[in-house]
């Protein structure tokens, strides 16, 4: 036997060794499989869920867990980053005054003057090329009249002024009551390289004026003599429809518009929803709410979301409001959500189908900073809701392995040795109802 | 191709012993230095592969790295010691390129004996080592390893990376580090011997291009551009091919002896 074992070792040794690699090697790979994710009901039957599916990326810096979860069932795939450009940008990470349509970034600053000028300019964050780099803008003078002087107020960031659809980036002036002349919806037509822009400005020419067309304008006239008052909020798109949200007197007004047109399809107005400014000393018994919303659409719907001034300490409460767009604008269901687990740190997706209203929100645990010092260390929850005819059916969780990462990191949080590296831990990325 | 059977055993069997002294310390040294840096109030929760690279078993990897190529140019050189058995294996009736192969083929399986033991050594390491979480469930505290723990240390840690790549890229970046390392060191004991001092010139680029992507693939998570590594890997391929087909031929003409 020895004398065998002695004649034959090399290749026994060979065998071994790629065994003993290809073993660990699937052993490991394997793995990525038993990551869990799943529904875990806290208040009614999961049944409520049929028909919508829950799919969104986990991920770090090494890899990306994609799941899907549909019927109570959870499909999983694991992608590996091989370089820092496959991580899907981290949702912190997106500016206030910008935003993301199809990956790329579009920053829109205002400067203020007689008549306030818009400047929109941007890159893509998928491409790490030099050329794109090289910024890429737009500066549009519009009929707005500023309050005067350095000094200008909005009532959101200018994120919230711009909307794409048909592959086309739409904006307006997120307008408050000290402004008036007259605000209108643009559709941008061309962007100019940084060096056209050197050659203009050595010309002394502003950009063009077919840069831009003016889809329809509205007057804030209201603002200067007495009339009711109008705000704008922002700008959306739902399915080939632009939806412009305003308060007028303070009262929440969305209007939806062709966007080829200029046509106005529709306007509701909310009776009892008034922005928090108009709601101070008066006996008005309007909810009032911040001008902050986050937006979700499709073809049919515009789902809204805003934070209402009877939020407290230990309960956040956000108005859900859902429009049909199909034909007109009607207000389809207005919920009032209290959020007692945690305050929501990001609606990932708002969406009505199958006469429900879901919505997926990350829930941060409320928690004094005595706990932790840093945002990402807070235990998160991501929480499912059903709701129908305005009352809710479902609510449940979907359960990952997210906190393992931040539950070590609070311990050394504790020792002082926490490193601040947004990718580092587990987060989600790209979560949507479908 | 029976001679070439029972060289590439009598090959093997005299890197045996080496080898499995040298698999002990891969497995068994990391341990203790391990044992000594989980004891550093940092470390404490730290998660295990941030302890692994702070604990030195990196520098720990490439010593033993260094002691494989040594046994390796110990092994070639001996048969010029002594009993000078290279005048006994180039008289052998046998082809040439027998014995060369037999001697790069057990090269070959000790080093994947090597990244074998590697592997599980960071495994037993993290057996021993894993931190736990504490979870703080209505009042009690409960300490409960990490959820897939394993995998995830595997696959963060840049290090680990290199043995265990994940994409089809650095699969691929990994063999043709690995032939690349084998057939050179071979052929540069092959050159001195025949006093072709020229071709460690291709050495010392093939070392290069090795560093180069190593030190990409750990940093390319991080920052950098995007390189392609497939052109690199083909590159350290044709070297490969090139020391094989150049370590043959001096076999051949004798120029060796």
């Amino acid at each position: 036997m020895a004398v065998l074992l002695k004649r034959h070792m090399a290749i026994i040794a060979a065998f071994v060794s790629v065994t003993v690699v290809l073993s660990v090697y699937s052993h490991i790979y394997a793995s990525a499989g038993r990551a869990t994710v799943y529904i875990e009901d806290i208040y009614g039957d999961q049944a409520e869920l049929n028909g919508i599916t829950v799919n969104g990326v986990l991920q770090d810096r090494y890899h990306r867990l994609i799941f899907d979860v549909k019927d109570g069932e959870t499909k999983t795939r694991t992608e590996y980053n091989q370089h820092y450009k496959d991580i899907i940008p981290p949702y912190y990470n997106v500016n206030y005054n910008a935003k993301m349509f199809d990956g790329i970034q579009y920053t829109y600053e205002l400067e203020p003057g007689w008549k306030m000028k818009v400047m929109i300019s941007y890159f893509d964050l998928r491409s790490m090329d030099q050329e794109n780099w090289m910024n890429y803008s737009l500066d549009f003078t519009t009929d707005v009249i500023g309050p005067g002087g350095n000094q200008y107020s909005l009532t959101n960031d200018t994120g919230y002024a711009m909307a794409s659809t048909g592959g086309k980036i739409y904006f307006t002036v997120p307008t408050t009551r000290e402004y008036t002349g007259t605000n209108g919806i643009y559709e941008i037509v061309k962007f100019y390289s940084m060096s056209d822009r050197l050659l203009m400005e050595a010309n002394n020419l502003t950009s063009p004026k077919d840069a831009v067309r003016t889809v329809t304008t509205f007057s804030l006239d209201g603002n200067k003599d007495g009339g009711p008052t109008i705000e704008v909020l922002g700008l959306e798109a739902a399915g080939d429809k632009l939806a412009l949200i305003l308060a007028i007197d303070g009262m929440l007004v969305v209007r939806t518009y062709d966007p080829k047109s200029g046509a106005m399809l529709g306007e509701v107005a909310l009776d009892d929803f008034r922005l928090v400014e108009y709601r101070e000393g008066s006996e008005d018994r309007a909810k009032a709410y911040y001008p902050p919303y986050h937006a979700f659409s499709d073809n049919r719907s515009l789902n809204l979301c805003f934070r209402s001034s009877a939020s407290t300490q230990d309960a956040d409460v956000f108005a859900i409001l859902s429009f049909d767009v199909s034909e007109g604008i009607t207000l389809e269901s207005n919920i009032e959500e209290r959020y007692t687990e945690g305050e929501p740190e990001r609606f990932w997706d708002i969406t009505a189908k199958n006469g429900k209203l879901y919505v997926v929100v990350l829930l941060r645990e409320r928690r004094g900073q005595s706990f932790v010092t840093y945002d990402v260390l807070f235990p998160k929850r991501l929480l499912l809701y059903a709701y129908k005819a305005g009352t809710l059916v479902y609510k449940g969780e979907l359960v990952t392995d997210m906190d393992d990462d931040v539950a070590l990191e609070r311990q050394r949080n504790i020792s002082g040795d926490f490193i601040y590296d947004v990718p580092r831990y587990r987060h989600f990325a790209d979560v949507e109802l479908r | 191709m029976k001679h070439f059977y029972r060289l590439l055993n009598y090959e093997f069997s005299r890197l045996f012993a080496s080898a499995a002294l040298l698999y002990f310390g891969v497995i068994a040294t990391p341990l203790v230095f391990l044992n000594i840096a989980a004891k550093k109030s940092g470390n404490i929760y730290g998660r295990f592969e941030d302890l692994y690279a702070d604990s030195g078993s990196i520098i720990i990897f490439a010593v033993f790295f260094a002691i494989l190529c040594g046994i390796f140019i110990k092994n070639i050189y001996s048969d010029y010691w002594g009993s000078k058995g290279i005048y006994t294996l180039l008289s052998l009736p046998i082809k040439r390129e027998y014995i060369y192969f037999s001697k790069l083929i057990a090269f070959f399986i000790v080093s994947i004996g090597f990244i074998g033991a590697q592997l599980v050594g960071y495994m037993i390491a993290y057996r021993f080592f894993a931190p736990d979480i504490i979870y703080d469930s209505a009042g009690m505290t409960i300490p409960r390893e990490m959820h897939n723990g394993l995998f995830l240390s595997f696959i963060r840690s840049d290090f680990m990376r290199l043995f265990l790549p994940a994409g089809h890229e650095s699969i691929v970046s990994s063999l043709a580090a690995l032939t690349a390392v084998v057939c050179a060191v071979y052929y540069g004991a092959l050159c001195e011997r025949s006093r072709r001092y020229w071709g460690y010139i291709f050495i010392v680029f093939a070392a290069g291009l090795i560093i180069y992507t190593f030190n990409y693939r750990m940093q390319a998570l991080y920052y950098s551009e995007y390189i392609n590594m497939y052109p690199y890997s083909a590159v350290l391929f044709l070297l490969s091919g090139f020391f094989i087909w150049h370590g043959i031929r001096l076999v051949k003409s004798g120029a060796v002896a």
